[in-house]
């Protein structure tokens, strides 16, 4: 089958095409084409796992179980900005409910929501690997750590 | 071989024999749940792990190859505290719903945790359920019962060279299904709900309807082709409610023909009276009466003018029944070549599945082999999976045109001429393969493949073939449309050919016929002739379980028995018999076509001897100097169009089988993707064929791998006479939107 290169723009061609090269195995560089496209596209739906699954010539089927195994690739729209709040062990000690509940009423939407004007998605994950400076969040590539309410309101305001 | 001892007991394996092998052979139970004896080792469930001596950490003894003197035990306290473990994760979030689940009773779940299990749980927290998910009208997935064994994905991967099907997400929230929620309706779902382990897929025609330990199992056959698996069915209070696969099938897995296809038995439309006609209608006037109309209307012929038109599936008995009663009374005729012209020579050199499997190159012509012989698909998709080189050339085959690793389409016209130019070595453009693609064939030829005809292909064709195959040493098998081809020709059931036998009945030579178990109107391809030679039939009996259109001119309907309500043997495509015991009472009127021409036969004051002594099946081989027929298209248009019946529609009996007929609702065409955008046309738009006069509506499906400018359209449907406006399989179209 024909893989339609308009489906994403030149740039992202490009980068695809350079990833592509990179292995001998080309099924190698999925992982990172996925990342590609889904920052071009802000998530992967079918239709971007379809072009993909053409890419490499693998079953669709194949390529959205990747997909949906690792949760930092989003298999729907997302906001502007993606707020993943750890929840994990060391987190939740130093009182990352606290933070989650805080952003919840703040921005008046429930963990997986997003919000009306799509600015903001919120959702939990497991350990960031910031432990140390717990409880922590990531809002899209960005570590916000040592949260407090009174920082993580700080945080938001800037972003508006 | 190793030498091994487990739990103290000695035993001797294989080299690469695992510990779970060793075991079974050993006798000694080890739990498993991802293991399973036709899938690759997975170490997926753990549920299987043993103290092997000198290894420090228990072992999953499904993954674990032996090593000569190796000592394992299954029966101390470390090994016992790791299955209470397995399990006990295993229930974590399972909803203990066993009272109502379907796989109660013979759910691997429930009897390790029986046996290996803690008693009680230490679970408090609330239970995560996922809700229930139906994929396409067979089955039904539960997620929340699903223990993630992976069997049903490593199925479709290993032996249906890949699917939709797959795990997607992770850990809790794993869940098993097709992409974008498609239906699945692949030929052999079936197989996923028996090779599940647990409740997590189940059939959508057993939901709720019994419970497993009510059934008692009676040995039968599935007469749908060729292969005549042998099945089980479960039976309560005279009723059949499920069948199964069991071992004795020539291969391990059956398609859902056989497992959904009881379901005519059962069906609230079967006619178990024998009836008569009175002016326009059947009517049930009493076994005499219609016995007596009968011998009196056939004393009004001459043996000549009596013809039997007969089914496939037939069975040696009634094969031998049959011959006896045309021998009582010197009849002549018989046919059961329905689906086409002419169609021999059939057979094969190989013995086995298994054969086919290890092949390593297999050429596949013609078709359409997934269709009419469903596991011979799979079987070569399963050694399209162990690496074999699997080259197909055909106009159409739904299920392998997908799977192989090297296709050649062609157009339907083309077919025989292709196959008969390359086993004739002699190139000719008209037959739609370009003289590279010629080559790269011919080259294949070379290896020595195994060669499975389809039973599309016409006489000439099949004759050069085996001619070739013994002359170069190479395996073949050569298919054929009707599943009853060996028991029929050994006892020489047949004439010349369906069309010429219905010209006959149209002239009015052949006066009365016996018509048994087929819908004319629906397996002839020539639906023109099938109308004009029942329109002047003068005496008709027809046998089977349903009313349908042939029926309808039928002066007498008898009804027969099917499945395990008679008893039968079955020759299969590598002359194996099988046998199907009888194990449901007579209800009304129903027997088999023996029994009932033995009633006639005596009626008529000849004793009719129904033993079968002995029986050789015989194969035929006709000399291979033919040239093939050439294929004159009727109709005018610019698309050539195969018509053939599709696979969840082509079986005996269709008019009784309602959960197959769901996966093939309404008449599909299948269009290539060049045209499919030339005219605009996407998957679900109708539009209407034109076949030279009435047209008819149809469902688009765009098919990837079709070649340009041809359609493939489904037939057979109630109600939607396609055929009956032909006089072949293939012809010229139009489309309009
Ligand atoms: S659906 Fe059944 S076979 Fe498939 S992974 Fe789940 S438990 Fe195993
Ligand atoms: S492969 Fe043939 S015999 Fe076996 S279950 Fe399917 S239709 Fe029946
Ligand atoms: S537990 Fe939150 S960052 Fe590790
Ligand atoms: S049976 Fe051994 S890991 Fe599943």
């Amino acid at each position: 089958m024909v893989v339609d290169r308009s489906f994403v723009s030149e740039e992202t061609w490009a980068k695809i095409e350079d990833l592509m090269g990179r292995y001998p195995d080309k099924r190698s560089a999925l992982l990172q084409v996925l990342h590609v496209v889904q920052d071009e596209k802000g998530y992967l739906n079918y239709d971007a796992i379809k072009w993909i699954a053409t890419l490499f010539r693998l079953p669709p089927a194949e390529v959205y179980s990747v997909a949906s195994f690792y949760t930092m690739y989003n298999l729907k729209p997302v906001g502007k900005y993606l707020i993943q709040v750890c929840t994990n062990i060391s987190c939740s000690i130093t009182g990352a409910d606290e933070i989650v509940r805080f952003i919840e009423k703040k921005l008046g939407i429930k963990v997986g929501e997003t919000t009306p004007d799509g600015k903001f998605t919120l959702i939990t994950v497991e350990c960031l690997g910031s432990c140390g400076k717990a409880p922590a969040m990531m809002i899209n590539k960005d570590y916000y750590e040592e949260l407090t309410p009174e920082k993580v309101e700080r945080i938001l305001e800037s972003l508006k | 071989m190793a030498r091994i001892t487990i739990d103290g007991i000695a035993v001797e394996v294989r080299d690469d024999a695992t510990i779970l092998e060793a075991a079974r052979k050993a006798g000694i139970d080890i739990p498993y749940f991802c293991y399973h004896p036709y899938l690759k080792p997975a170490g997926l469930c753990r549920m299987c792990l043993v103290e092997v001596e000198g290894m420090p950490k228990l072992t999953p003894a499904c993954v674990t190859q032996v090593r000569d003197g190796m000592v394992v035990r299954t029966d101390t306290p470390r090994v016992k505290k790791a299955r209470e473990g397995i399990i006990e994760f295993q229930l974590l979030h399972h909803p203990l719903d066993c009272p109502y689940c379907d796989q109660a009773g013979e759910c691997m779940l429930q009897d390790i945790t029986y046996r290996y299990g803690r008693a009680t749980s230490r679970f408090v927290d609330e239970k995560e359920l996922f809700p229930t998910k139906f994929y396409g009208p067979f089955i039904v997935y539960e997620q929340s019962r699903c223990i993630l064994c992976k069997r049903c994905v490593r199925f479709t991967h290993e032996y249906m060279a890949g699917t939709d099907w797959n795990v997607y997400f992770r850990a809790a929230h794993s869940l098993i299904g097709t992409y974008e929620n498609k239906e699945i309706a692949d030929y052999f779902t079936c197989n996923l709900v028996e090779i599940c382990p647990v409740g997590a897929i189940t059939s959508r025609l057993y939901r709720y309807k019994v419970r497993y330990w009510t059934l008692e199992w009676a040995r039968g056959v599935c007469r749908e082709c060729g292969l005549f698996c042998s099945l089980d069915y479960g039976i309560r209070e005279n009723k059949a409610y499920r069948a199964k696969h069991n071992v004795n099938s020539p291969g391990p897995w059956i398609c859902d023909k056989g497992y959904f296809g009881f379901e005519c038995m059962n069906h609230p439309e079967r006619i178990k009276f024998a009836l008569e006609r009175r002016e326009n209608k059947l009517v049930n006037v009493g076994l005499e009466k219609v016995l007596n109309g009968i011998t009196q209307a056939l004393g009004r012929y001459k043996p000549e003018e009596v013809a039997f038109i007969l089914p496939s599936g037939l069975s040696v008995e009634d094969a031998a029944g049959i011959r006896n009663f045309m021998d009582n009374f010197g009849i002549k005729k018989a046919e059961y070549r329905v689906g086409m012209e002419d169609y021999l020579p059939f057979g094969s050199n190989v013995d086995s599945l298994e054969e086919i499997s290890e092949a390593r190159n297999i050429l596949v012509l013609s078709g359409d082999i997934s269709n009419s012989y469903p596991v011979i698909a799979l079987t070569i998709c399963e050694a399209i999976g162990k690496g074999a080189n699997v080259v197909l050339l055909t106009s159409w085959d739904y299920y392998l045109m997908k799977r192989v690793n090297n296709l050649f389409c062609i157009k339907p016209s083309c077919e025989d001429g292709a196959i008969y130019s390359l086993f004739s070595g002699k190139w000719d453009e008209f037959t739609g393969l370009s003289r590279e693609e010629y080559e790269r064939l011919e080259a294949f030829l070379q290896t020595k493949p195994m060669i499975v005809l389809g039973p599309r292909a016409q006489e000439a064709v099949r004759a050069l073939i085996v001619d070739y195959a013994i002359k170069n040493g190479l395996k073949y098998i050569i298919l054929d449309r009707s599943s009853s081809s060996y028991v029929a020709y050994t006892y020489g059931l047949f004439c010349k050919g369906i069309d010429s036998l219905l010209e006959e009945v149209k002239a009015g030579s052949v006066k009365a016929l016996f018509v048994l178990g087929v819908d004319l109107f629906r397996e002839v391809p020539n639906g023109k002739l099938v109308r004009d030679a029942l329109g002047s039939v003068d005496f008709m009996v027809y046998m089977g379980l349903f009313f349908n259109g042939t029926a309808r001119y039928a002066d007498y309907f008898l009804p027969l028995t099917e499945l395990v309500e008679e008893e039968a043997h079955f020759v299969n495509v590598f002359g194996k018999l099988t046998k199907s015991k009888k194990s449901l009472a007579r209800e009304y009127e129903e027997r088999s076509i023996r029994e009932w021409l033995k009633l006639i036969s005596e009626k008529m004051g000849k004793k009719l001897d129904l033993e079968v002594r002995e029986f050789k099946p015989k194969f035929v081989l006709v000399e291979g100097n033919k040239k093939p027929k050439d294929i004159v298209l009727s109709g005018s248009g610019d698309f050539e169009a195969l018509f053939e019946i599709p696979f969840y529609r082509n079986f005996r009996y269709m008019e009784g089988k309602s959960k197959l007929l769901e996966a093939s609702p309404e008449p599909v065409l299948n269009v290539s993707i060049y045209d499919a955008r030339s005219l605009g046309l996407s998957n679900g738009d109708y539009v209407s064929l034109d076949i030279g006069g009435p047209s008819f509506k149809y469902k688009i499906r765009v098919f990837d791998e079709l070649v340009k400018g041809v359609l493939v359209a489904d037939t057979g449907f109630e109600g939607f006479p396609v055929n009956e406006a032909l006089n072949n399989r293939i012809a010229k179209v139009k489309i309009k939107k």
